[in-house]
């Protein structure tokens, strides 16, 4: 099991330190396989999402992000070995997980329990998922939303920002710089992207 | 160009008030009971197009299948199910395998199971197909729908530019 100590000693680096970070280069290196860790360590991202990886083995990873000064924030239901439970949840707190993302309500009310950041996937396949996304996000309150796919993001702005009372954070398909600044205008914090050419600035 | 049966534009029938479909339009039914599908499939007009896996009371399986086609006159099927995709044109009906187009790695996963032609693609929401590269495109196996979250006009010609052989529009 690791320890923040590098990140923020005797704290647990909370909503203002991640939404900070954000402020400061908005991206989130989504890492989906092994050999994207190194790179993402090595960038301006100041969150490294974790979306595919052994999660009863997830200690090592999450000591290495927070070596490289960087927040965990670890996918709930994407890692492997884990359920999205509150066993789940507490299992990736007590590796060091400084946010954990859910799509799932009673899973994200979990993480706040548990004092990590919550953030609950708001998934935009159509309008009615759209609008029992948003009541679920109404309900299990986390601290931050994520909306799929990031790249619609400014093409539904309408349905989504006057609703949302958290930060939004956009994943899924933005490619390039163009893109990525169109999901900020449309009011997005950050963008969330396993798109290389993204993690490093300034392209903001 | 769309194929027989697959109008270029579709009438999202959501709602169940949909009181007109342009000519040329087919009418999508989804998210709806047994009984509504039924009501709704006998009004005169363009090809229906039915999202199995949202009709309540229906079951996603062959006998479903043979019931719209045969007695319904369903042209189109679309279900997450790639084992029932497959088998749906013994019954008569394209059958588009629905895929949820949310982050670059679930439509990897999707797609692996993708029976592949004479299947098509249902790629939800609808508006990220102008969004995606040449070459995420390329792996949609033809025709591709896009379905969801099309509201604009800009938007429906987007998708069509970006290949899309049919196109759901919101109804009015």
């Amino acid at each position: 099991m690791s320890r923040r100590a590098e990140v923020a000693p005797g704290t647990r680096p909370g909503v203002d330190e991640l939404v900070g970070r954000f402020r400061q280069f908005p991206c989130g290196a989504a890492v989906k396989a092994n050999e994207q860790l190194d790179p993402a360590l090595a960038s301006s991202c100041g969150a490294i999402f974790v979306l595919r990886a052994n999660g009863l083995e997830l200690g090592p990873v999450v000591r290495r992000i927070h070596l490289a000064g960087k927040l965990a924030v670890v996918h709930l239901d994407l890692v492997d070995g884990l359920a999205a439970d509150h066993s789940g949840v507490r299992w990736l707190v007590r590796c060091g997980a400084d946010a954990i993302i859910s799509s799932h309500g009673q899973a994200v009310r979990a993480i706040r329990a548990e004092g990590v950041v919550a953030i609950q996937r708001l998934l935009c396949v159509n309008a009615v998922g759209i609008e029992l996304g948003l009541v679920a996000v109404a309900r299990s309150q986390p601290d931050i939303v994520e909306l799929l796919p990031g790249a619609i993001l400014p093409e539904v702005a309408d349905l989504v920002m006057s609703r949302l009372t958290v930060p939004l954070l956009a994943g899924g398909f933005i490619h390039d710089a163009a893109a990525a600044r169109g999901v900020l205008d449309a009011g997005a914090l950050a963008v969330t992207t396993s798109q290389r050419v993204l993690w490093d600035g300034p392209w903001s | 160009m769309s194929p027989p049966g697959l109008p270029a534009l579709l009438v999202d029938a959501g709602h169940l008030t949909v009181h007109a479909v342009p000519a040329g339009a087919g009418l999508l039914l989804h998210d709806l009971n047994l009984l509504d599908l039924v009501r709704l499939s006998a009004r005169p007009g363009g090809p229906l197009v039915v999202d199995v896996d949202s009709v309540e009371g229906l079951a996603a399986d062959e006998a479903a299948i043979e019931f719209l086609a045969v007695r319904l006159g369903v042209t189109v099927v679309i279900t997450r199910r790639p084992g029932l995709a497959a088998r749906a044109p013994e019954h008569g009906c394209l059958a588009l395998l629905h895929v949820h187009c949310l982050d670059s790695t679930g439509l990897d996963r999707a797609l692996a199971s993708h029976p592949g032609a004479p299947v098509g693609t249902a790629l939800s929401p609808g508006l990220i197909l102008a969004h995606l590269t040449r070459d995420e495109r390329r792996q949609l196996p033809p025709p591709v729908l896009a379905y969801g979250l099309v509201r604009r006009p800009e938007e429906r010609d987007a998708a069509l530019a970006a290949g899309a052989a049919s196109v759901v529009v919101a109804h009015s």
